[in-house]
Parts: C-alpha cells; structure tokens; sequence
C-alpha cells in the first residue's frame, strides 16, 4: 500500500451469516460492519462477538467500494469502512455517507458526500480557539449547523465499536472550502477539519468508473465559484472609478469653461420678423462643447427658442430647440411649481472658428425679457455618471450572484439570510 | 470574467475620456451645412430643420 510493503488483510466469516469480511485495519479498527446481514461484530473479541445489528432491509452499496485505493491531497489511502448518517431537522431527514480512508502511517481520513459534494476530513489533535465563532488554520468560522447525528448504516471497519443508531451531537462551522465539525458522543468531543473537494478530484483519485452523484443545491463549505475573481473584479472596480475620477478632473482642468457671448433681449410678439441674428463671437480652443445658458422671465407661460450656432466661415449650422417653461401657484397642500426659468443647451463637437446664433423665439403672446450666454468648452459630469453606471453594471451582477449563492449556501442552516413563510402562516 | 471586466472598463474609461474631451453631449440637434453668408441680412429666411421638426413631427 504503502512503500514496497504488500498490503496486509485477513479474512473472516460473519458468525452472523456466515459472509465472508475482510480486514484491512491491522489492528486499529475495532469493529466491522457485515453487509450481508447488518451485523456489527467486536474485531477486539475473538469469537467476533455481534455488537449491533442494522435492521435495515437495504444493503447500500458505497459509490467507493471497500479496500478502493486512491492517493487524496497526497496521502494514500484505501476505503475500509463506510456508513450513513442522518440528522432530522423540522421533521425532514437529511442522509449524508460517510466513507473512512486508511493508511497506516498516516491513520485515519473521512470522506463525506452530501447530495453529490464531497468533504475531505481528518480529525483535529488541537482544539481550535473560540467557541461561538472558533478559530483555526487563521480563519475564523461561522456557526452553521447544530443538529444530533444518527448512524443508519454501517458496513467494513470503524476504529470504534459502533452502534446501530449511535448518536452524537454536531455543531458545524464553516469558512469555505473549509468545515469545523465537533462532535460530541456519551464518550468524547472531537473536533474535525473538512475540506471542499471537486467530485472529479474524488473520482480521479480513487479510478471510479461510475459516473459522480450530480451536485444538488449549494454545500456548507462549498467555495462560490465567483469568489476568486469577485475580489479582482472589486480591487479593479476601485482602480476604474479612481481613475475616472482623475480623467474627469484632469479634462476639468484643461477645459477652458470661457464666456464668449452675452446679451439680454425682449421679446415683443406684436413686432414683426420675431428672428434675429446675434453679434459674431469667437470660439477658441480645440474642438469641445458649447453651452448655451439662456434665462427667461416667463412666470405661468412658456417660451421657445429656435437657435442655431452658425459658423460664418463655413456655413456649416448647429440646430435646436429649447424651450423654457415656468409654473407656480397655491393649492391645498401649499405652494408649488414646475419648470424653470433657466435652461442649458449643451452643442457638442463644435470646432474652432466665428459663430454668431441665429435666435427665433415663441411664446403664448407676453412680452418677455430673456438673456442668452455663450460658454465655450465646458466640463460636463453626464459622461463621468454614465461612465460610474456602467463600471458598476458588470460587479453588481457579479455581487448578486455572489449573494444568490451564500443565500442558497445558508438556506439549510440554522442561519438562513433570507427566511420564507409557508403559505399557512398568512392564514 | 476579470479580463472581460478589465476590457470592459477600459473601454468604459477611454470612451468617457474622448467623450469628456471632445465636449460630446446627448443633446438633439441637426447639423446642417453651407448656410448662406446673406442669412445675417436676412434671418427670417432660414428656417432651421430642428424647428421643423419640433413643431411639424
């Protein structure tokens, strides 16, 4: 098994049905498990005295049968014993398997599957530091579980004299991949280390055939398989907004934020032509925005403004409309109003060179006083708040997943981050 | 998924960059060209494509 050393076993017959049992603990198991009849027999008395007997009818084949070897985390190890657990919670039953590895320089490992996720065990000399939250390996767990574990089934060798329907009491804390269990019997306390295993570890290991129990549901100490990369992808989210911070203030900096033009007018509506052309200013610079900031006194009215920057050079024209609306007044529940006298048009992309606008505004038929400021290259915030959105978009689907997964993870202990009502409790 | 995301924010970033540089906005307007020099002696014969849109959509 070991070395060049031949593995050593011994056979013997089940003084209960006569099957035969093979031995494959030296001498350091002290009972074993009959498959054919259920019989647990004394390995320490030499008339193979019954301890036990399962009356169970079904006679449960391990996914790993006995004396399977297999090198797990660098140890190698052989299947000699395996047995069923149960805990009941809120009058459901969860039934987990419980394989015990050998190897007899090393002593004794476990192997527990749950509902296809499987957990590498060896039992802990020291104990971990802590009782609410206990501390081990620098990590400190979280209480999950506390439930009374049941022995239902039992076949090969245990390093104790187990009892059909032997109980012990199980308090489970987990820091993924990891799981703190102490158990506690009539006998002893014995704390225990588990550690999340990928089922095709298990079965490379071991040279299974069979195909793997598919993975129901989300385990105690499964690792979120977004956890690794989540980190990277926050550290990266911190970078980027850091960064768009800096750009933003740094085009802040360079942005020229100049007034170019301004003039007040007065909208008459009895005049005639109501369109005009504005004096020829400057916009200097490289090619960025312009803002055109107007203000009208409209009080309950509206006004709309027809404009377009012109290049007198090119010919080439900027077309828009604004319109400035502003209503107020008193009602039951007080003063209100809506609108605003103000309005910013912001003109994108608009090369160097001699503009002039072209103003033509409506109104409902006041006379109305308005001004009109030109602003050349003028730092805007909308393009840093979408920039922030989307750089949030992509971790925050990632967190929701995350938390869906720790959601699923917690749903079966005694710690559920989300709880639901049955429908009985509404009545 | 970290080197999407890291290609996904650089792009995000550069985009914002330009944008922010360029003066880029999400405003409507129309972009016309060759408008006559005589328009300054004359501004009741240009009728902007925005104002047609505006009032006639």
């Amino acid at each position: 098994m070991v070395g060049k050393e031949a593995p050593k076993v011994r056979t013997l017959s089940c003084p209960s049905c006569g099957a035969p049992l093979t031995v494959r603990g030296l001498l350091q198991t002290e009972s074993i498990g009959c498959g054919a009849c259920g019989a647990i027999l004394d390995l320490t008395d030499e008339n193979l005295q019954v301890i036990s007997t399962f009356q169970t009818k079904t006679r449960l084949q391990p996914l790993i049968p006995l004396g399977t070897r297999g090198k797990l985390l660098g140890d190698l190890l052989e299947v000699i014993g395996y047995m069923r657990r149960k805990v009941t919670v809120e009058g459901v039953d969860y039934e987990w398997s419980e394989y015990l590895l050998f190897n007899p320089y090393k002593g004794f490992r476990w192997l527990s599957e749950y509902n296809g996720h499987w957990t590498f065990i060896h039992t802990l000399t020291e104990r971990p530091e802590g009782i609410t939250a206990p501390s081990f390996l620098n990590r400190t767990f979280r209480h999950f579980q506390t439930s009374t574990a049941r022995v239902t089934y039992a076949l090969g060798e245990f390093f104790w004299r187990v009892q059909a329907g032997e109980t012990a009491r199980v308090e489970d804390y987990v820091s993924p991949p990891y799981l703190l269990s102490r158990e506690k019997s009539e006998k002893e306390i014995v704390w225990s280390l588990g550690q999340y295993i990928d089922p095709e570890v298990i079965r490379s290991s071991f040279a299974l055939k069979t195909a793997m129990p598919p993975r129901i549901g989300v385990y105690s100490c499964q690792p979120s398989p977004h956890g690794a990369s989540a980190s990277a992808v926050y550290r990266m989210l911190a970078w980027f907004l850091l960064a768009a911070v800096v750009i933003h203030a740094v085009v802040g900096l360079l942005s020229q934020n100049k007034l170019v033009y301004r003039a007040d007018f007065s909208y008459r509506p009895t005049s005639g032509e109501k369109s005009f052309v504005t004096d020829v200013f400057d916009l200097p610079g490289r090619t960025s925005n312009v803002v055109v900031r107007t203000h009208a006194d409209v009080s309950n009215s509206w006004m709309y403004l027809s404009l377009a920057l012109i290049n007198q050079d090119t010919g080439q024209a900027y077309d828009f409309g604004r319109e400035i609306s502003y209503y107020s007044g008193t009602d039951s529940d007080g003063s209100w109003s809506e609108g605003s006298r103000d309005d910013d048009a912001v003109v994108p992309s608009v090369p160097a060179g001699r503009y002039y606008l072209r103003i033509e505004p409506e109104n409902a038929g006041d006379n109305v006083s308005y001004a009109v400021r030109v602003y050349r290259d003028v730092p805007r915030w909308s393009f840093f708040v979408l920039a922030v959105v989307a750089l949030l978009v992509f971790p925050g689907l990632l967190f929701s997943r995350q938390r869906y997964f720790e959601i699923q993870r917690w749903a079966e202990s005694d710690h559920p981050i989300v709880t639901f009502s049955s429908g009985d409790d509404d009545d | 998924m970290v080197r999407t995301y890291l290609m996904l924010g650089l792009l995000v970033l550069g985009t914002m960059t330009y944008a922010e540089y360029r003066g880029l906005s999400l405003m409507r307007y129309d972009e016309v060209k060759n408008v006559p020099k005589d328009i300054r002696n004359n501004p009741g014969a240009y009728r902007g494509l925005y104002q047609r849109y505006y009032f006639h959509k």
